[in-house]
């Protein structure tokens, strides 16, 4: 051990040694080429930088560096452990050659540009073009190269550069620059290199399609390489000449070739095949396999060749073409079973691409082109059935994973069939896993959107089945259960629906809803078929216990029952058989198997059939007991229904009824927020009153503040009421309701006109006191609504005017007791006078015309009217007394200045209440008083009593 | 490494005698015809007035549309004897070429060599016969011309015939004239080995530097290059000797970058990059601001030839620059063969100056002080020229040492860096041992003491061992 130790350590150490020597060496060298450059930069100088040589030499120092360094940092570099190497940025190691490279470069680049014509302008350009490449520059590497392959003076600078561009053609697939190049070149640097060389330049004409040429050239490498003086090529001529002389047709030769060699030329065809496969040149290759196989007569090697093709298909991705050569060789497997390496091979490919495949479908990549996807789908499953094939002992699996793929793809039909096709394999081979792997794919594919209804119903029962058969307590088991049973159901397939709802009454006896709801769909099915026999079958056993259902289920059994009893009358109805419907409701009612429920919809039924046949009596009768027994939210939905049938009953005289029908549904629909519930109230008011019943009308009126009325409903009937106690003179209970109504101020303007009513009534028993304050109420309800501007009514506004109208009438009255006499003071005064009562009537007017009242404003405008004319018709024909007719004529005309403009206002006035009446329609007795004077009273006609106004008749 | 070829003056024997008298008397005569003009400048010629009649010489020339006759041939041989070629240098090519003068020819030929027009030059001056006076520095200049036309058989047999010409005459004329042989001759050789090395044959080079004298005034100059005939038959300890002479205080006056590049170069071949690298640390650390400050001190003179003439008188009279850099090229500068020349002609013009003064009054003697005014004072800017044009090659050398020391010391960082990808040995380090050092036929061995001797100069030699 101790021995082995210190031979480990000798050795170790002069590696060591050797390694620390090759690192000092070349650091020494570095020492070197730095005072060289110190020099050379020195000498450049002194020379002002205009001596090529010395700049060339400069380059050519920073050049050696430069590789110095690279050699050292690709060592660090290569150092570093593969790991770490990944992460860090590469540039860094290099950096210091990098920028050595280009110092060189710029010396070269100043020493081409200065000169030109520089004797050694062509190892100028080699230097630029070996810095371009290493800078990784190759289109400028490129052009370098190929400048100094022209220019260079030196053979092996040319040589080199030529080679180099060679490559550079070679690599770009410029093979016609790249011949002439090699040609030149070829051998003239290193005489061993020439098998390289001529290698590729071999290359080059096969690129070209010089095939002859090209296996000639190879042919004098294969034979050179031989020898020992040459790199030796062989192994790289055999593996390419074959697919010369593929290219070239020439098989026997290529066969010829292999077989001088000792080689077996299928192996070599196929390690061709594989070798250009991995330079990516699959059509080659596969070209090669297909020429290979049509000439190989052993079956095993045609396996081989196969499992060849096999292989590239797979590296370019040839699917349709691998699963064919799959097919294939899977069917000579049938016929003679391969090898075990050939058969593990063929079981790898299969199953490989089986996984990638599906791998695909479920990709994201495949996601947007679904045609592609489904493709890629169809291929997997085709090649799990292969696999299938070449494991029968896994065929359910591989089955299984075809629905997965189908699954994945959408294909939701397809994938459900191979579900149940691998659950029964899987199940039979006990493999439980794959059961419920199985089970959770055919579900989950069952439940998607997007299966046709129609597949979905073929697979239900064979998929919810298959789930039952292994799992029958579970939740989910319970959903299943569900599901089948719908699915039964939906088929029609009764009798299995009821099985399974009684399996799952055994399964899940306390689940009393999802029975119930099984129950109830199994009772529709029998109730639509009017097999009342089963229905009730089945009440007697959920009355047995075999089913538990709730309370509320077994309410529901008897509305069933209910619906079941009326339905008959129903369609009787639909039918218009009336009188058989009106018979049949009697029965329900009447009968002591009928529901509570049955009975009430029978006697609505009854009060509205008997309606629609105008038997009011009866509508009535029936109408009240199915208001009695209704429930109130039965009767709001109703209400119209009522309502119709209390008009009619209204309409046909019969009032009494009508009231008591609308007072009943609103003491019914009392505590009810509906629209009909006002509707009633009015009615059952209205029709008291209109029946004469005042005290009904106030009893329903003061009932509707406990139901909630509105105020404005319970105001609107209490003016009406008004009306009536008037009537009937019931002041008290007058005063009473105006008293309520005056609680609301908005009902002030409405009260103006039954307040006059009652001041007529104090005024009449002498309340004065009581008449005055109701007077001065009036005024204040006036004025309260023009100041809160809310309507008045019209007879209120006239009241008020003709209030107002007093005033001018009395001014009036003064204006006329004035008398116009002599002397002249007395007169003078008197015009005055006059003049200023004219005045103040104007005013009355004008606050009268505010009110908007029409009557008052004609009436105050005719007052005023007359009053103008009738005063300045006596100015005009007034004669002082005693007077010289010079007086009386200068006197008259110096009043015509006074009467004409009071005429002239008369007139006006006349023109303005014409307007006025004509713009505003007003309708008053007084209008012709202001619309005609006194030379048209020949228009106005006043008939005798009781006579009418006939129709005039005309043109028609 | 050869870029500077120093062809040096020559004098050129007197072969006529007048008298100042005659010239006056035919100048007198109020004679401006040019047959007239022509007997006067003979007449001061031949009475020793060179300097003052240049002027009058140079207008004939342009004048005269014919060759000149021989005695005028003769006369202007005289002057430029005197005052040597540089004051005729400036005449346009056109006038020159008038010329059947071998010296005429010769200034002509040097015109076209600094044009490097080298085949127009030869055609020029291969008419001269041997005979001529002027003929060893006419072979000396083909020899030149002929190297540049990259004809070495050619030009080695010229600089033999220059070498042998120059061998046989400096025995006849008088000591200046043996003097400016002396030089030539040692030129030439040192031409004929630029040859052999130009071949790349250097081993034969080598012997023939050797063949030039210690003494010789050219010699300190060649010892570089016999460093670099060393250095490319890689024997650096050698080369590393050669230059290791430079330090010896009598060579003060040389100033040559180049040499430390070749040292560090040196240091480089053997693989010695510390000491490579120490040499040019050291130099960039000696001389890059000094050079700097060297560079912005010409920009700011520009062409102001009078004030570096000044310079250099300032400096002659030990007065110290600003800048020490400038004071060792400008002391290097007045070692140059043809500062030296010209500062001659300059010193020779004044002092006949001084003796046309003293002559009595007249018209002539008015002409010919004006004459020899303008002349000296063309010397003066000439001179200025040169000392200018001298510290701006200096600066270039420096600029190109800088240059050369940065690529070393790149070439060593290069090659250390290569061990280093290569092979970490590092071998042991032992730097001196006399079996490193190689010897040839001509060479001797001293025991290496550490001691200079000036009379070892040039011989001493490196003994380390290459680290490659």
């Amino acid at each position: 051990m101790l021995k082995h130790l210190l031979l480990f350590l000798i050795i170790f150490q002069s590696a060591f040694a050797a390694k620390l020597s090759i690192d000092e060496r070349r650091r020494k060298i570095i020492g070197i080429v730095d005072e060289e450059l110190s020099e050379v930069t020195r000498l450049s100088k002194q020379q002002s930088n205009k001596v090529p040589d010395t700049l060339f030499r400069m380059a050519e120092l920073y050049l050696e560096k430069a590789r110095l360094y690279r050699e050292m940092e690709n060592e660090q570099y290569l150092s570093i452990p593969v790991d770490r190497r990944k992460t860090i940025n590469k540039n860094e190691y290099f950096e210091r050659s990098s920028k050595l490279f280009q110092e060189a470069n710029k010396a070269a680049l100043l020493v081409e540009k200065r000169f030109p014509k520089y004797r050694n302008i062509g190892d100028v350009h080699y230097i630029l073009a070996y810095n371009y490449q290493e800078l990784g520059n190759k289109k400028l590497a490129q052009k370098y190269f190929s400048l100094a392959s022209r220019s260079s003076k030196d053979p092996k600078i040319l040589a080199k550069s030529r080679l180099a561009l060679a490559d550079y053609y070679y690599h770009d697939h410029k093979y016609k620059e790249a011949i002439p190049l090699y040609e030149a070149s070829v051998g003239k640097l290193d005489e061993k290199w020439w098998t390289r060389d001529a290698f590729n330049l071999a290359w080059s004409y096969y690129r070209l399609r010089n095939y002859d040429k090209a296996i000639s050239i190879m042919l004098e490498v294969h034979q050179k390489s031989r020898t020992g003086k040459y790199v030796d090529m062989r192994s790289s001529v055999e593996r390419d000449i074959g697919i010369f002389y593929v290219d070239a047709r020439r098989m026997d030769d290529a066969i010829k070739f292999y077989e001088g060699i000792n080689l077996n030329y299928t192996e070599q065809f196929i390690r061709i095949a594989n070798a250009i496969v991995a330079q990516g040149r699959f059509e080659q290759a596969e070209k090669l396999l297909e020429q290979v196989k049509k000439t190989e007569k052993d079956q095993n090697r045609i396996n081989e060749i196969i499992l060849a093709q096999l292989n590239i298909f797979e590296k370019f991705n040839r699917t349709p073409q691998h699963l064919k050569a799959s097919k294939e060789l899977v069917a000579i497997h049938k016929k003679t079973p391969l090898e075990k390496s050939q058969f593990d091979r063929l079981s790898f490919q299969v199953n490989k691409q089986a996984a990638e495949l599906q791998k695909a479908t479920t990709s994201k990549v495949y996601q947007s082109v679904p045609k592609a996807r489904r493709q890629k789908a169809k291929e997997a499953m085709a090649y799990f059935a292969l696999a299938a094939e070449l494991d029968p002992k896994e065929r359910p699996e591989k089955i299984f994973y075809q629905a997965e793929t189908a699954y994945a793809t959408g294909l939701y039909s397809r994938s459900l069939a191979l579900y149940v096709e691998s659950f029964d394999g899987a199940k039979a081979a006990n493999n439980s896993k794959l059961v419920n792997q199985n089970l959770e794919g055919m579900l989950s594919a069952l439940g998607q959107p997007s299966l046709s209804k129609k597949t979905a119903n073929k697979f239900y029962v064979p998929v919810y089945s298959r789930y039952l058969s292994v799992d029958k307590k579970s939740e989910r088991a319970k959903t299943i259960y569900v599901k089948l049973f719908n699915s039964q159901y939906d088929l029609k397939d009764i009798t299995a629906a009821e099985q399974t709802l009684a399996e799952y009454a055994k399964s899940f006896p306390r689940d009393f809803k999802t029975q119930e709801a099984m129950l109830a769909k199994v009772m529709e099915h029998y109730r639509k078929k009017k097999d009342y026999g089963a229905v009730k079958a089945y009440v007697g056993r959920i009355n047995a216990g075999e089913f538990k259902v709730s309370k509320k289920y077994a309410n529901a059994l008897r509305s069933l029952m209910t619906k079941i009893q009326i339905e008959g009358v129903q369609q009787s109805l639909d039918k218009g058989d009336k009188a058989v419907a009106l018979q049949g409701y009697h029965q329900i009612y009447e009968s002591p198997e009928s529901t509570p429920k049955a009975k009430t919809n029978a006697s609505y039924n009854l009060a509205a059939l008997y309606y629609e046949l105008g038997d009011t009596q009866k509508s009535y009768q029936w109408s009240t007991i199915a208001l009695k027994d209704m429930e109130v939210s039965e009767v709001a939905k109703f209400s119209d229904s009522f309502l119709s049938i209390a008009a009619g009953l209204f309409l046909r005289q019969q009032f009494a009824q009508s009231s008591d029908l609308s007072h009943r549904m609103l003491a019914k629909l009392c505590n009810q927020n509906s629209s009909n519930k006002v509707v009633a109230y009015k009615n059952a008011v209205f029709i008291a009153l209109a029946n004469g019943e005042v005290s009904k009308a106030i009893e329903i009126k003061d009932y509707g503040k406990q139901c909630h009325i509105q105020d404005n409903a319970i105001s609107e009937v209490s003016f009406e009421i008004l009306k009536d106690l008037a009537r009937e003179r019931r002041w008290e209970a007058y005063e009473k309701t105006i008293a309520d109504l005056e609680k609301n101020s908005k009902n002030a303007p409405l009260l103006i006109v039954p307040y006059e009513e009652l001041r007529t009534q104090y005024l009449a028993i002498g309340s004065e006191n009581e008449a005055h304050a109701v007077y001065r109420k009036q005024t204040r309800f006036y004025e309260q609504a023009r100041s809160q501007k809310l309507d008045i009514p019209v007879e209120a506004l006239d009241l008020i005017s003709s209030r107002m109208l007093s005033s001018v009438l009395e001014k009036k009255a003064r204006l006329e007791k004035v008398e116009l006499k002599f002397p002249e003071s007395i007169f003078n005064s008197a015009v005055k006078q006059k003049l200023q009562i004219l005045d103040q009537m104007t005013s009355d007017v004008n606050a009268i015309q505010k009110t908007g009242s029409g009557k008052g404003i004609v009436e105050a405008y005719k007052y005023v009217i007359e009053a103008y004319e009738k005063f300045g018709n006596e100015l005009k024909s007034f004669i002082p007394e005693g007077k010289a007719p010079e007086y009386v004529a200068s006197f008259q005309k110096a009043m015509a200045d006074v009467h004409r403009p009071i005429l002239e206002n008369a007139k006006k006035q006349r023109r303005e209440i014409k307007n006025l009446i004509y713009k505003n329609n007003i309708l008053s007795l007084s209008n012709y008083s202001v619309l005609y004077s006194e030379l048209e009273s020949f228009k106005r006609y006043i008939t005798e009593k009781e006579a009418v106004l006939m129709d005039r008749g005309g043109k028609q | 490494m050869f870029s500077k070829i120093v062809l040096a003056s020559f004098l050129i024997i007197p072969t006529a005698w007048s008298s100042y008298e005659s010239a006056e008397r035919q100048y007198g005569k109020g004679s401006i015809s040019l047959s007239g003009y022509r007997r006067t400048i003979i007449e001061l010629v031949n009475s020793g007035h060179y300097y003052s009649v240049v002027p009058w010489i140079k207008d004939y020339i342009v004048k005269n549309k014919k060759s000149l006759d021989s005695e005028m041939e003769a006369a202007l041989d005289t002057v430029l004897y005197h005052t040597g070629v540089k004051p005729f240098e400036s005449l346009p090519e056109s006038i020159l070429s008038r010329s059947r003068s071998g010296n005429i020819k010769y200034i002509l030929a040097k015109r076209l060599l600094k044009k490097e027009e080298y085949n127009q030059a030869l055609k020029e001056i291969s008419g001269v016969s041997a005979d001529h006076t002027a003929y060893p520095f006419i072979a000396h200049l083909k020899g030149t011309l002929y190297s540049h036309l990259n004809k070495p058989e050619e030009a080695e047999s010229n600089f033999k015939e220059c070498i042998a010409y120059s061998q046989k005459r400096m025995n006849k004329g008088s000591n200046a004239q043996k003097e400016q042989l002396i030089i030539n001759h040692d030129y030439c050789i040192a031409g004929l080995a630029r040859v052999q090395f130009a071949s790349k044959d250097y081993k034969k080079a080598d012997l023939t530097y050797l063949d030039i004298p210690k003494e010789s005034f050219v010699w300190p100059e060649i010892l570089f290059e016999e460093a670099w005939n060393s250095y490319y038959q890689r024997n650096y300890n050698r080369t590393l000797g050669k230059l290791i002479s430079y330090k010896a205080p009598i060579f003060d006056f040389i100033f040559k970058p180049e040499t430390e590049v070749l040292k560090a170069l040196s240091y480089m071949k053997m693989c010695l990059y510390e000491d490579a690298n120490k040499t040019v640390d050291d130099f960039y650390n000696d001389l890059l601001k000094p050079s700097r400050d060297l560079r912005r001190f010409l920009l700011a003179r520009t062409k102001d030839y009078r004030f570096y003439y000044n310079l250099m008188a300032d400096h002659e009279e030990n007065k110290a620059s600003d800048q020490p850099l400038i004071d060792h090229i400008l002391k290097s500068i007045r070692r140059d063969g043809a500062f030296i020349e010209m500062k001659g002609a300059l010193l020779a013009s004044l002092s006949e100056y001084n003796e046309i003064r003293k002559k009595p009054k007249s018209g002539m003697r008015e002409a010919l002080i004006k004459n020899v005014r303008t002349l000296a004072e063309e010397y003066r800017t000439t001179l200025g020229a040169y000392i200018r044009a001298g510290m701006v090659n200096k600066y270039a050398e420096l600029y190109s040492a800088f240059q050369g020391m940065s690529y070393i010391k790149l070439e060593v960082l290069a090659q250390r860096k290569e061990r280093l990808y290569q092979t970490d040995v590092i071998p042991g380090k032992k730097r001196g041992d006399v079996k490193y050092i190689e010897r040839n036929d001509k060479q001797y061995f001293w025991t290496f003491n550490g001691e200079f001797w000036a009379d070892e100069l040039g011989d001493y030699v490196f003994a380390l061992r290459s680290e490659c």
